[in-house]
């Protein structure tokens, strides 16, 4: 929580001061680069330049995602706060890298056609080197997120919360569980880069003061830090993902620019030239138009040639198979963070066996309605409509209820009992407190497809466990009451040609 | 399948007539060795990403129901696919930008001009086309609406009767729940219609933007290449003011794409981000529910919208007993009903005096779980333990309440209760848990 007394909670605080840190830095090399582009009247350092801008700009979206983020409350416009927008924040970074990737490749396609020689190749490997190595600081600061789980300790600390050893089976959750707290990161660029089985502990010098911080740390930053761990990561992949983007670039560049300045003849600034490489009608300062082909009696004649043309198509394959290997890195976060914008049930619950195993609760008659979602890191939240026979036996049944959610990691559920009525068989099934049927459209999952629901036309509706419903096929619901419920029956009396529909 | 609606039969006519002019395009580019021409039908490149994007999210979002790996279908594939678009386009932009800067710093002329205004030209109307396309379908029928009677009456622009037939057709696969009692309930149903329009135009309006900024892209082409056409530069004049029009107006066009891009970001956050929808207002909805007679507390209210419309709420109430409950869930079914919100889940908890009325009865089943609840449950009890001002604040006034008005009904001490709630709280967290601002003692 941002504002306790206690400090900021520090996973989230050591997020941002990287992430500052990594965006003044390479704001102030973005700068360093356009004044020397101007002063050494380089466009392709110009060009290069931009890159590093976008980069700052995936470090502004990841810093407001954090920032955002860390409102883990509830306010009116947001009822469950604004842990998502992390996950957002790495959507929107995996796009925003897929479109410059999709950027570099028509430009390393136009390279393809018309080959373009470096000016100047020295700059640019200066330079270059120079950009490659704030890329790789930038690497190792992020470098654990996109590896694994990012360290920090719950040693110490009275609080109840800091147990984590009840915490479920979750391959996707945050660090939790003493087990998992000497993994070892693990530096995989690709795939699941976001699974923190573990917490991991962080390198040393950084992680020491980590530790020792973490145990000072009141319960509830803890839970936050470990909770927001995790969505945080897929955050943090994405600033991961662009700043190896870069530094990709960064080596092509330099490679490119050494290979250039060690092997290519350039034209000489004054004599006769020719540039086999470059698909020019014209040769450069050249009298007379000597056959095109036949670089040896040009040269035997005087007349310069440039080359090996080779070294030109270096830069536009380099760049193909940088634009490869980022397109392959970044699909999996696009992926994930995708699925989980989608409302998916997360990868390791299945639906049909927690389906199963709740209705096969004793008292339990039917579930419907069952939903489990992901809000965004360990965060899963599961709805369900279970009906039993009457209040009592679902006040048998509601713990084990929850207790077979926990199980399955699902720890934020909203349960709701309905009560099928005595004798209704056609009841059970159907939902019991649905919406009217003009709602249909706009329930959440309006038109039934689910195998435990079925769609009718007709619907019963119980008020209270205690009346008989009659079921009729066709727009009409009567209604008996063994007790007296004045207002109910007001209600119900009014309108007794309103249809209402299972919401299904 | 093998229904077409309307809408994607335009989306695909516009994916065959921007391929086809991008390939037309790099054809000529390379024929005529016009680096202009070529860069420009990577622009139609782009947009047929953007328009493949569309086409799939719609296709997901309304073909892959619910199912194992996804409860509540896949209707937000539409939304994420909007996102998905507004974001390429803003890098795009980006990228553009940088080219135009690098322009403005060094400019150069237009080889070639007469190549580059006719085909400018075409790429225009083809633009044009598009979007007088996916203009008219905003404005077209709604196609999610009952089918009874309202159906003819409420479709807008209705042009064609192909498009009539297609439009009903998909409403009646969308509403396999015909309900011939309209007539009370027909505004609520232009509501409907136009949320779910709104919700599908987002998906549209994605493409749309890619559209229009191709369409902004060749009238700046055409207009650079039409002055150069009529005051022509020699090769060996420097450049002047001529070379800076298609910078500076490609800058003018960055600013206009990236105003209108953003309002679209901004719609699929709200959706993406599980934010309350804009038409609830959830302060007066939670003093209405608590003002249901039964219910004794609510907390854990969450309102959140699935896409196109579909509201979705979750809360638990406190009651005393079960049938309180039972006449008060539906009573709150109409509150929410009447606010917009038509799924909703609500789980009782009935007052037991050992626990709090504030918190949660039922969390998960250990308190070590309550770093993974969505809302964690610690925050209540840190306004218990720590927030002297909160607890203070909060039992003084509930004792207060309650030495006036031992007998009275729970309802009118619930409002006093949550204006002084609110107003001892709102300097501190906020009104997160909605706990403490519709409880009371008895």
């Amino acid at each position: 929580m941002a504002d306790n007394g206690t400090g900021e909670p520090r996973q989230p605080r050591y997020r941002r001061v990287r992430l500052m840190c990594m965006l003044a830095l390479t704001f102030l090399f973005f700068v360093v680069e356009v004044v020397v582009s101007r002063l050494t009247a380089s466009l392709a350092m110009l060009s290069d330049s931009f890159h590093m801008l976008s980069d700052v700009m995936a470090l502004v979206v990841a810093l407001v995602a954090v920032r955002f983020a860390q409102r883990t409350r509830a306010t009116h416009k947001n009822t469950f706060g604004w842990v998502r927008a992390e996950v957002m924040g790495a959507l929107v970074n995996a796009v925003f890298l897929t479109a410059l990737c999709f950027t570099i490749l028509l430009e390393a396609i136009e390279r393809f056609t018309e080959p373009h020689e470096i000016q100047q190749p020295l700059v640019v490997i200066g330079v270059g080197a120079a950009g490659l190595l704030v890329n790789l600081l930038g690497l190792c600061l992020f470098h654990q997120h996109g590896g694994g789980g990012h360290g920090h300790s719950h040693g110490g600390g009275g609080s109840q919360h800091h147990r984590r050893g009840s915490r479920p089976k979750l391959e996707r959750s945050s660090g939790d569980g003493d087990a998992g707290l000497r993994k070892e990161e693990t530096n995989t660029l690709v795939e699941n880069c976001g699974s923190t089985n573990g917490v991991n502990q962080e390198k040393l010098g950084d992680g020491k003061a980590e530790l020792q911080a973490n145990g000072s740390i009141g319960p509830n930053s803890l839970d936050v830090e470990v909770e927001e761990d995790s969505s945080g990561q897929l955050n943090m992949r994405g600033v991961f993902l662009h700043v190896l983007g870069d530094a990709l670039g960064s080596v092509i560049v330099v490679v490119n620019a050494s290979v250039f300045y060690f092997y290519w003849n350039p034209c000489p600034k004054d004599g006769p030239c020719f540039n086999p490489c470059v698909n020019s009608h014209c040769i450069e300062n050249a009298t007379v138009a000597p056959p095109l082909d036949n670089a040896d009696l040009l040269s035997q004649e005087g007349i310069h040639v440039a080359g090996p043309c080779w070294v030109l198509y270096l830069d536009p394959s380099l760049c193909l198979i940088m634009v490869c290997i980022l397109l392959y890195t970044t699909y999996p976060l696009l992926k994930e963070s995708a699925l989980i914008l989608l409302q998916t049930v997360p990868k390791q619950i299945d639906i049909y066996s927690l389906n199963l195993k709740l209705r096969k609760l004793e008292g339990v008659e039917a579930v419907h309605e069952l939903h489990v979602w992901q809000l965004a890191g360990s965060r899963i939240i599961g709805t369900a409509h279970i009906k039993c026979h009457d209040p009592a036996s679902y006040m048998k049944v509601a713990k084990h209820i929850k207790e077979i959610f926990h199980d399955e990691g699902i720890h934020a559920t909203t349960i709701q009992p309905e009560f099928s009525s005595v004798g209704s068989e056609s009841g059970v099934g159907k939902c019991e407190f649905p919406c009217r049927t003009q709602c249909a459209l706009k329930q959440c999952c309006g038109t039934a497809e689910g195998s435990t629901e079925k769609k009718t036309k007709t619907s019963s509706i119980a008020i209270s466990c205690s009346e008989i419903i009659i079921d009729s096929p066709h727009h009409k619901t009567r209604r008996t009451k063994s007790e007296n419920i004045p207002a109910v029956r007001l209600e119900a009396d009014d309108d007794p040609d309103t249809q209402f529909e299972s919401s299904l | 399948m093998g229904r077409y609606s309307g809408k994607t039969c335009r989306l695909i006519f516009m994916l065959v007539l921007t391929a086809g002019f991008f390939v037309a395009e790099l054809v000529s580019g390379y024929l005529g060795n016009s680096i202009a021409l070529v860069s420009d039908s990577f622009n139609m490149l782009s947009d047929l990403i953007s328009l493949c994007v569309g086409i799939a999210t719609g296709r997901i979002s309304r073909r892959a129901r619910r199912g194992p790996s996804a409860t509540y279908g896949y209707g937000r594939a539409e939304a994420v696919g909007a996102l998905s678009n507004a974001v390429f386009l803003t890098a795009l932009c980006f990228t553009i930008l940088v080219e135009a800067v690098l322009r403005l710093a060094r400019p150069e002329r237009i080889d070639g001009p007469e190549l580059v205004l006719i085909v400018g030209a075409l790429g225009l109307a083809v633009n044009l086309v598009g979007l007088l396309i996916f203009q008219d379908w905003g404005s077209c029928c709604s196609r999610l609406q009952p089918r009874a009677a309202a159906a003819p009456e409420q479709l807008q622009a209705v042009p064609g009767p192909g498009r009539e037939e297609a439009a009903v057709v998909e409403c009646q696969e969308a509403v396999e729940a015909g309900d011939s009692l309209n007539t009370q309930k027909r505004p609520e149903e232009q509501t409907v219609q136009k949320k779910e329009k709104k919700s599908e135009a987002l998906n549209i309006r994605g493409v749309l933007l890619h559209v229009m900024g191709d369409a902004l892209g060749s009238v700046v082409v055409v207009v650079a290449a039409a002055i150069f056409y009529a005051l022509p530069l020699d090769a060996n004049t420097p450049c002047n003011w001529q070379c800076y029009i298609d910078p500076s107006l490609t800058l003018i066009m960055v600013v206009i794409i990236l105003s209108s891009a953003f309002p679209l970001i901004k719609e699929t956050a709200t959706i993406l981000l599980q934010m309350v929808p804009k038409g609830v207002n959830m302060q007066g909805l939670t003093e209405r529910l608590t003002d249901v007679p039964g219910v004794s507390s609510l907390h854990e209210v969450h309102v959140w919208e699935l896409a196109g419309g579909k509201n979705i709420a979750t809360l638990h109430v406190k009651c005393q007993t079960t049938s309180d409950y039972q006449d008060a869930s539906y009573k709150m079914r109409e509150v929410f009903h009447e606010a917009g919100i038509h799924s909703v889940t609500i789980q009782p908890e009935y007052i037991d005096h050992k626990t709090s009325e504030l918190i949660c009865s039922s969390p998960c089943i250990s308190k070590a779980c309550a770093s993974q609840l969505c809302c964690p449950q610690q925050e209540v009890a840190l306004t218990h333990d720590n927030g002297y001002l909160e607890k203070n604040g909060l039992s003084l006034t509930l004792r207060k309440n309650n030495s006036l008005n031992k007998n009275a009904v729970e309802i009118p001490i619930e409002h006093t209760l949550a204006g002084a709630v609110i107003k001892n709280t709102d300097n501190c967290k906020k009104s997160d848990d909605k706990s403490y601002l519709h409880s009371t003692h008895f």
